[in-house]
């Protein structure tokens, strides 16, 4: 299993999400100068572009945690037998 | 005399109801403890039973309808507690006790330890509020703490890639009852922690009795579902069925069901905000960029200037035609997301106001002044400037300038 990642570098969905809610908050209001419209608008776009790309880089994974040859802990593809339950693969 | 001839000679039946009517009377409700022998399960679903101690033993009847409303399965040589009436079956001479209720001696008992255990990890502060980690919007991986052989870890599975087809959870297979169940589930919590890449963890088993679900009301369990540095949805046993586990959890569901739609966000809800938060982008640029335009013409005329008219007006068209083109664009319905998005993003980058400055239009401010240089009057030999082009800023220096010239009318 892999180890403890920083914290920081977990942009989440959440945080682009509201970012882009924040500029547009900004361009609605209107009141701001042209070179500050243009950093806003492509600000803007960046986060959505960035949001898309956590949605579409998922990939589908179910796993389940066994032990393997030296009696770790390891994730194993698994998969739902009907009745059964869930089994590795 | 002839015994025959007694008047207190008693008929047994006489006897019988006599007896029958004391004991039915004096005995209409009790409770009794003590042990099961020799238990009868009939054919028509009635249990039949002696309750016995060291000295005494009596009869028991435990009717079909209360026998399916057990929470336990009684068995030879449980402690057990059982309340009902006293009855005489006259025709066997007998007496029995008619079972309305039965539970195992210790569940009072299990009832007083959850309410210890609660009230001790309350006063150190572990249900407080202000405790609890908040769950995020959208998890990249999700654990499950669960029997891997249930029905709660299928429904849960079943819901969560119903909402996110793109789902990454990883289950963590433990056993969920007895007290063996403790450490695996305490030391797969732990585990969690440490994988340190996991948004949130379920913690889920489906209904049962006290005893059943009492693994969930250990403190040790308790306490490593606190030191989880993982936000924790605890779905345990039915919506009547609180453990300890519950409370000390960041969320509580209900169902392992209703865990699933908890943590996992329905994927095209989310897509549609993107798709809305696109279009109100793009709204706003275009209402500022007309604002802007009207500007530059209002600026064109009221300035009469000659080469300097020329520039605003090629700079108007422009942005005419950038708006016509972002509107044609905007206009398009975004049916389907992933390539129609794409599409329109690509589109609109094309038109956007950073292309303008890609046709060579730059924008020029008096060094420290927000507002851009429209007249050159405006400045004076030796003023700093900075120009932003397209591809970064340009710092200069007025060497002279060109006055605006009088335009004849």
């Amino acid at each position: 299993m892999t180890k403890k990642k920083s914290a920081d570098e977990k942009s989440s969905f959440e945080d682009h999400l509201a970012r882009v809610e924040e500029a547009i908050r900004r361009l609605e209001r209107g009141d701001i100068p042209l070179e500050d419209s243009i950093d806003l608008y492509s600000e803007a776009m960046a986060n959505l572009k960035a949001c898309h790309a956590v949605l579409e880089k998922a990939e589908k994974r179910l796993e389940i945690v066994r032990r393997d040859a030296s009696g770790a802990p390891e994730a194993a593809p698994a998969e739902l037998r009907g009745e059964d339950g869930l089994f590795p693969v | 005399m002839a015994a025959e001839d007694r008047g207190d000679i008693l008929t047994v039946g006489e006897l019988t109801f006599a007896i029958k009517g004391l004991l039915q009377d004096h005995f209409p409700h009790v409770v009794v403890r003590g042990q099961i022998s020799n238990l009868r399960r009939q054919s028509s679903g009635h249990l039949y039973f002696t309750l016995k101690d060291d000295e005494a033993s009596v009869s028991c009847a435990l009717w079909r309808m209360t026998a399916t409303r057990l929470r336990f399965r009684p068995e030879d040589g449980q402690e057990v507690v059982a309340e009902g009436r006293v009855e005489v079956y006259a025709p066997h001479g007998k007496y029995q006790l008619i079972v309305a209720a039965l539970q195992p001696l210790g569940l009072g008992e299990l009832h007083l330890r959850y309410e210890a255990l609660k009230k001790k990890l309350a006063q150190e502060g572990m249900f407080d509020p202000s405790r609890k980690k908040r769950l995020p919007m959208l998890s990249r991986r999700v654990a499950v703490v669960t029997s891997p052989t249930s029905a709660a870890v299928r429904d849960l599975l079943r819901i969560a890639y119903r909402r996110m087809p793109r789902a990454w959870v990883t289950v963590f297979p433990v056993r969920v009852q007895g007290p063996e169940a403790v450490p695996e589930i305490v030391a797969a919590l732990e585990q969690v922690s440490a994988v340190g890449e996991f948004d949130a963890v379920i913690l889920a088993r489906g209904g049962g009795s006290i005893e059943d679900l009492w693994c969930f009301n250990e403190e040790a369990v308790a306490r490593a579902i606190a030191a989880c540095d993982v936000p924790v949805v605890s779905a345990v046993g039915h919506e009547t069925d609180t453990t300890i586990a519950d409370h000390v959890a960041d969320q509580r569901a209900a169902t392992p069901s209703e865990a699933a739609e908890l943590v996992f966000p329905d994927a095209a809800d989310l897509l549609s905000r993107l798709v809305e938060g696109r279009g109100r982008v793009d709204r706003a640029a275009t209402r500022l960029f007309d604002d802007l335009r009207g500007h530059l013409e209002s600026l064109a005329k009221t300035h009469a200037l000659a080469r300097p008219v020329e520039r605003f007006r090629l700079l108007a068209q422009q942005l005419d035609d950038w708006e016509e083109r972002a509107l044609a664009a905007l206009s398009r319905r975004v049916d389907r997301a992933g390539d129609r998005m794409r599409a329109v993003a690509g589109h609109l980058e094309a038109v956007s106001p950073l292309s303008v400055l890609a046709r060579g239009y730059s924008i020029t401010t008096v060094g420290g002044a927000r507002a851009p240089l429209t007249d050159a009057s405006a400045v004076e030999p030796g003023q700093e400037l900075v120009t932003r082009l397209h591809a970064g800023r340009v710092h200069s220096r007025v060497e002279f300038v060109e006055p605006p010239q009088e335009e004849s009318p």
